[in-house]
Parts: C-alpha cells; structure tokens; sequence
C-alpha cells in the first residue's frame, strides 16, 4: 500500500460525504466495476437460470442471496484503482478473492452493513476475533450511515428493477401477443422472465455503488483512525525537503517529524497490516509510556447514571406517594374529568419546562453571543509586509506624512499613510484584510461597510498609492495635504 | 486615478461599443478577447452552441477592418484544409498555391476538438509562427492574425482533447455563459427582426491594431508586480491539488494580458488587480486537476481561487 499513489483526497469527511465520495469513484470507475460485477455474475447465473427455467424467480432469489459473493470483485478492482495500479475485470477474474466465503453466504447474509463490513474479510483477509476486534474499532463510528446506504441502495435496486419491468411492459406493442399477466392478473412465464431479468439487471447496476460506497466509508474510517492525511503530508514535506540539497536541516528535521508521526500515531497506514500485531502493541505500550503521553488530567464531565448500582426498589419517593394520596382523596376517576385535565396540565407544562431547559441548554453558547455581536477576530500585527499595529503609528501621521513630504520622501510618506488608513480601518472599523487581498479588494471591502465619505477617501488614497507605488508617478503636493485633511477627517482619533 | 495614455483608449471604447452593440450581454467575454487581441495572442472560447461566437468575431473583425475566416472542424477535416495546399493546374500546365483559410487576420476555428490531433496541430505552426509552410515554403499570414477557437463543453463524444503544446499556444481560455434575462429579451426581440444569424456591422477601422499592441507592450510594469504575477503561476507547481502546473509561457502569457486589461482601462502601468484579475482565464486551460480533487468534483476555477488565496499580494 503506497499512500504517495493514492486516487482520493485523503481527508476527514462525514459519513454522508464519504458515501458521496463512493458514488463519485463509482462513476468514476463505472466500466471496470460494472464489469467486473457481470463477469462474476453471468456464469452461474446462466446455469441458475437455465436450471430453473420454469420458475426464474427461484434463480433471481439465488442470485440475490448470493449477493456477497459478487461484491468481492468489484471491492477487489476499487481497492487497485485506488493505489493507481491497473486492475482490469479479468486479470482479476482470474485472482478471484473466495477467503471466509461460507458465512457470508449463510448467517453473516443478513447483515446490513456488509458493503462497510466487507473490505475487512476481502482485503485485510481477518478472520475469527481478530475481524470482530477490527469490526469493533470500525463500527465506533458511520454504522448508521452504513445502514443507511444499504437501505437506500436497496430501494433504488427496487425502484431500477420495477422501472426496466414496466418500462418493458408499457413499450411491447400489443400487435406481439406478448402476455405478461394471466386473466387472473397473475404474472405469465414470460411476466417472470421480464422480471427477473429487471432484477438481474437491477443488481449488477446499483452493485458497484453499493460496494463504493461501503468501501469509501470504511476507507474514511481508517484515514481517521491511521491518520492517512498527515503521513501524506509529512511525506510530502519530506519529499520537498529532501529535494532542496541547501535545506539538509530541513530535511532531517521532517524526516524526524514523520518518524515521530509514524510512531505516535496508533497504528500507521502499513503498520495496519504489515507489523506483526504483537510488536505493534509493544510499540503502542512504549510510545503511551513516554513523555508526550505520560501525563494525567482530570476532566469533569456529565455522564449517565450507573444504573448498574443496587437500587432499592421499595424505596418510593416520598413526594410520589404524598402526591398519589392526594389523587386519590380528592379526584373521584369515574365522574370528574376536570382532575384528569389537571394532570395533562401539569404534564404539558413540565413538558413545556423541559422542552425550554434543552433548548437553553443546547444552544448556550449561541444564546451567550447573542447581544455582545459577533466575536470580534484578532487583528494582524503585519499585513502586505507592513506594521499595522496602531502602536506602530506615529502621534501626529498627518504631520509625520507631510514633513517626509517635505523632506522629498514621497514614497515612505504616502506609504506611511497607506499604512496609517490599513491600521485604522481594521483597528477602529475592524475590517478583515487578509494578506491576499490587493489595493482594490481592500477598497471593495471597505466600501462594503457602507459609510460613503470613508470609503470615497480611500478608493483616493489607493488610487495615488498605486500610481506612485506602480506607475512610479509622484503626485502633486497639494493632493497629500487633501489626504491627510482626509485622514484627519475620516480615521484619526478625533473622526466620528 | 487613470494615467490615460494617448488617443488609443477612445479608440479601444469605440470598438468595445461596437462589438457589444452587435453581440449582446456578453460584455465580459468581449474584453478579454479585446485583452488577448491586444496581447497578440489567441483564445479558446468554451460554451455551448448558440450563443454568438460567431457573431463576435465578424463584428470585431468588421471593427478592425480586417478579414474573417471561419473553419467547422470535423473529424475529417486534414491539415491542408487548414493551411492550403500546392496542386496541379491543368490548364496551366504548373503547380499553384492554394492558400488556406488561415491566411486571414481572423480566424473562427469552430469546435476544435472535434478534429483529430494531426489536423489540430497543423494550426500549431500558424499560431506561433504566424507563418505557414507549404511546399518548402514559408509565407507570413495576415497582420494583424488572430485565432479564435471554439468547443462545446457538453458534447465530449467523438471529440479529441486539445494537447497541452497547443493549449498552452491559447493566450486565454475564456468560458461563455448564457446572456442575463434582460439582455437575452433584446437579443430575442432584435434578432428576431434580422436575417438569422445577426448582422456583425458595416466595416470600418476603428482602430489600429498594431500601434495598439506596440502601445500595450509600452505599458510599465513595476518589478513586484511582475513578482507577483510570477509567484501566482508558481503557485500552482507546488499545489497537490494540481498534477501539473503551469509553465513559464504562463508568467510571460498573464503579465501580457495584464497590461493588455490596463490599455483597455486606459492606464498606462499594471497594478497587482489587473494581474489578478486575468489569473483565471490564463491559467484554466495550462493546469490539471490531480485525480482525487476530480473525484471530489472541484472544478479549476475553484482550485485557482483557492491558490490566489495563498499567494501574498504586493504593496510596493
């Protein structure tokens, strides 16, 4: 397993988004899955087929138990296209994976994770408790989306089947003499085959997304188990670095940081199925015994009751019991309903209660903002190369700009002023620049804060910076004194 | 704020007008051919069918006083279609040059991609060169010469992608886009009065193209801002979203169609907004998606803002 070649990004994705990307490497590898599917299928299916040919549904309910056995070969080729290696349907027709077959065809048939299940039999080859250890570890996240993705998988092939059957149906002309149904409204022997072959049909089609998509998810859950991303990354790193003969440090310094990354992480990519599982756990032992993960913290946390715990069962809440003795002196059941009213009441309003606690309990931190606005981001000390801290500025810029002016320091006055406006606006006005933003973005987002005489000043400033700065064109003198009229005006201490 | 230069930029308008007044609603798309036509360079139109390709290049050649030039590609189209051929005339008894379409100044190569690479590349030589060899000999094409090729982005059936070496040959790559409503009710309301088909104007010179493209080259560039475009094209070399970056012909290609948008503005040097805004159509067609980032379905523009992102923009 060669992460450098791998096809997809790896990154962290929600359960819903790595079954988006199954069916996106579904497509992708439509041809060679579908195939791959159909050449697995077609053989027996044939034989099946021919065998109960007065009863195709019998051969259809075959086929479709034996769904497991056509999976692994699509699972097979995905997981080759996935390292870029050329995997074609018959080349891997010929290494067909048959490891721990039988329980999948007999009790493990009716699991409804099998596609997320699957790449643990065919491609990790587990077997007995080391599978259910993995399995495990697997199933601590994305089960329901695993289900989920069967459910729907199977109410597409549901939906595909009967749309081939009728479309099937609604074309034939009449002019044939085909009957689908008898005069009982009960489906012909040709009804039969049409629908059989609808759900032969139907399976091979929704094969390769159902698989892609079991696959992608269980692929996720390794790339945030395995920490996949970061090993690219640092190989990555390292490979850039290693290229760079004057950065030797460097090199060196990345190399440690992926051996570091490859021993802290539990269990890296390779280490998964290469290292002996023994050695491993060593390894995991030692690398918790050192310092990094040597340390304790309390936490404090809401947990569950342990329910576990004796309770004593004759113990009745006091108040239960004085509340029930109330009931039942002063609410006759069989006359007065006004009582059962007043229980609903005090139902509905302690519903009511709860319902207000949750929600003030769950949107807390959105309610604690609400009023105070929102948090305002730590402005950037330097931007576009500049100081823009305001304890950079000097007390007077205006003057400070003119007696550069004066001096014939046109260019470190209007940058100095340039700079002074930059400060101000995300000092007072807090405007987010960031470091890509160019002279006109910075003008677009000021004039996006709606205040016009602002926004006019600066679109002015920035078109003299630029032409000094770019077009090398010193302004008149008379225009840098309307500028830092304006400065004074629009962003000193003074302005509105 | 404009430091106009002399009389090009009314002239520039007058011929920005005109095409606009013919080839409605697509007044961006009109710039940057007008960008590449200044930076003497050729563009590769993407859209679909239908809306006015054809159109925009009789009326900018009619507002350049030039000739026009169309050639449908077809999967049977061969190289001396393209660029002529010497054949035996009979009744001379001698052999005669027949020159091709591309002796023209501007040439509509529609839907490129559907002949195959052979005859893709006969155009390969004309546009670099602006020459054409035929029978040993090599005879300049029309001045100004410039090559408009279309492709539809739907139908890639029957097609032949473009190789890089030629893609690389296009100054832009410039995506057309169905018009506003608004616009696309007076396109409806005019048109439907005229000959199908549009009527691109009467010829006149409006401008001079060449004197504008010596012009465009005078443009300054400040030596950050020629970093910056530098640095943006680099970019995408080290990206992992990209399996290939783009080349040095893609620098050299974005500083010229900035100056070319700072002409057309009527400015007469390149500020770091004008290189950044023709990082997209220089860039779409000279890089390529790495395979996972297709998967995840990002398109290239995505991938290329994403990259400008990350770039420092200068302040001199």
């Amino acid at each position: 397993m060669n992460l450098d070649k791998l096809q997809i990004n790896a990154c962290i994705r929600s359960g819903w988004q790595s079954v988006d990307l199954g069916f996106l490497m579904a497509r992708a590898w439509f041809r060679p899955l579908y195939f791959a599917g159909l050449l697995a299928m077609l053989p027996l299916s044939a034989v099946l087929l021919l065998v109960f040919w007065k009863s195709p549904f019998w051969a259809l309910a075959i086929i479709w138990w034996l769904k497991p056995f056509w999976e692994r070969l699509p699972l097979f080729i995905a997981s080759r296209k996935l390292f870029d290696e050329e995997a074609g349907a018959w080349s891997s027709f010929r290494s067909f994976p048959l490891k721990d077959i039988l329980p999948w065809l007999l009790w493990r048939r009716f699991s409804v994770q099998r596609a997320f299940d699957n790449p643990v039999t065919v491609l990790e080859d587990l077997r007995g408790g080391q599978r259910r250890q993995r399995l495990r570890v697997l199933h601590g996240k994305y089960s329901d989306v695993a289900l989920g993705n069967q459910f729907v998988c199977f109410c597409f092939e549901l939906l595909v089947c009967f749309g081939i059957a009728l479309m099937i149906d609604f074309f034939t002309p009449e002019s044939l003499g085909l009957e689908v149904y008898d005069k009982f409204d009960d489906l012909t022997l040709l009804g039969e085959w049409m629908f059989t072959l609808s759900g032969f049909m139907a399976m091979s089609l929704t094969m390769p997304f159902h698989c892609m998509a079991g696959f992608a998810l269980y692929l996720n859950r390794r790339i945030e188990l395995e920490a996949w991303d970061i090993e690219i990354s640092f190989r990555s790193l390292a490979n850039r670095k290693r290229a760079s003969e004057s950065q030797a440090a460097g090199l060196l310094a990345s190399l440690m940081l992926a051996v570091i990354v490859c021993l802290a992480v539990p269990g890296s990519a390779d280490a998964a199925i290469d290292h002996d599982r023994d050695s491993a756990a060593g390894l995991i032992e030692e690398v918790l015994q050192s310092e990094d993960f040597g340390q304790e913290r309390t936490l404090r946390k809401w947990r569950f009751k342990d329910w576990s715990e004796e309770v004593d069962e004759e113990a009745f809440p006091e108040w239960l019991i004085e509340f029930l003795e109330w009931w039942e002196e002063n609410v006759d059941w069989s006359t007065d309903f006004s009582g059962t009213a007043f229980l609903l009441k005090i139902v509905l309003v302690i519903l009511f209660l709860g319902l207000v606690t949750y929600l003030l309990i769950r949107y807390r931190g959105p309610l604690s903002r609400l009023g105070s606005g929102r948090p305002r981001e730590k402005a950037p000390a330097v931007l576009f190369g500049l100081d823009v801290t305001p304890q950079s500025l000097p007390p007077d810029v205006p003057a400070q700009v003119m007696r550069l002016w004066d001096e014939g320091g046109y260019r470190e006055a209007l940058s100095l002023l340039y700079r002074a406006s930059l400060s101000r606006l995300i000092d007072k006005y807090e405007i987010a620049f960031r470091a890509s933003h160019t002279e006109a973005e910075c003008a677009a987002l000021v004039k996006a804060r709606g205040i016009e005489s602002l926004s006019d000043y600066f679109w002015q400033l920035t078109a003299v910076w630029r032409q000094l700065a770019y077009g090398h064109r010193v302004p008149a003198g008379e225009i840098i004194q309307d500028l830092c009229q304006g400065w004074t005006t629009e962003l000193s201490d003074e302005s509105k | 704020m404009n430091d106009s230069t002399s009389t090009t930029p009314a002239a520039l308008n007058a011929l920005r007008d005109h095409i606009n007044s013919r080839l409605i609603g697509q007044s961006q798309v009109v710039d940057q051919v007008l960008i590449a036509m200044l930076a003497g360079g050729h563009v590769l139109i993407e859209g679909v069918p239908g809306l006015g390709k054809t159109l925009l290049v009789q009326a900018m050649a009619a507002g350049i006083g030039g000739k026009f030039k169309r050639i449908q590609f077809t999967p049977d189209l061969m190289p001396g279609d393209v660029t002529g051929h010497v054949m035996f005339d009979m009744s001379q008894s001698k052999f005669v040059l027949k020159q091709g379409p591309v002796f023209t100044n501007l040439l509509l190569a529609d839907e490129i991609n559907r002949a195959p690479a052979k005859t893709q590349a006969a155009l390969l030589e004309v546009m670099q060169e602006r020459q054409v060899t035929l029978d040993g000999k090599s005879m300049k094409v029309g001045k100004p010469f410039m090559v408009l090729a279309t492709q539809n982005p739907i139908e890639q059936e029957g097609t032949y992608a473009l190789p890089e070496a030629e893609l690389d040959r296009f100054i832009l790559k410039i995506n057309i886009d169905y018009p506003q409503a608004q616009d696309e009710v007076l396109i409806a309301t005019r048109y439907a009065l005229e000959a199908f088909g549009g009527d691109p104007g009467d010829t006149r010179q409006l401008i001079d193209v060449e004197a504008a493209q010596q012009q465009c080259a005078a443009i300054e560039v400040d030596d950050r801002v020629a970093e910056y475009a530098v640095e943006l094209v680099r970019a995408t070399r080290g990206s992992t979203l990209l399996r290939h970056g783009a080349g040095p012909r893609a620098s050299i290609a974005l500083l010229r169609c900035a100056k070319a948008l700072a002409l057309l503005n009527g400015v007469s040097f390149i500020t770091p907004d004008d290189v950044k805004a023709m990082v997209l159509p220089v860039l779409r067609h000279r890089v390529i998606l790495a395979p996972e980032v297709e998967i995840d379905g990002l398109g290239v523009d995505q991938v290329l803002a994403n990259l400008l992102e990350k770039v420092d923009a200068p302040r001199s």
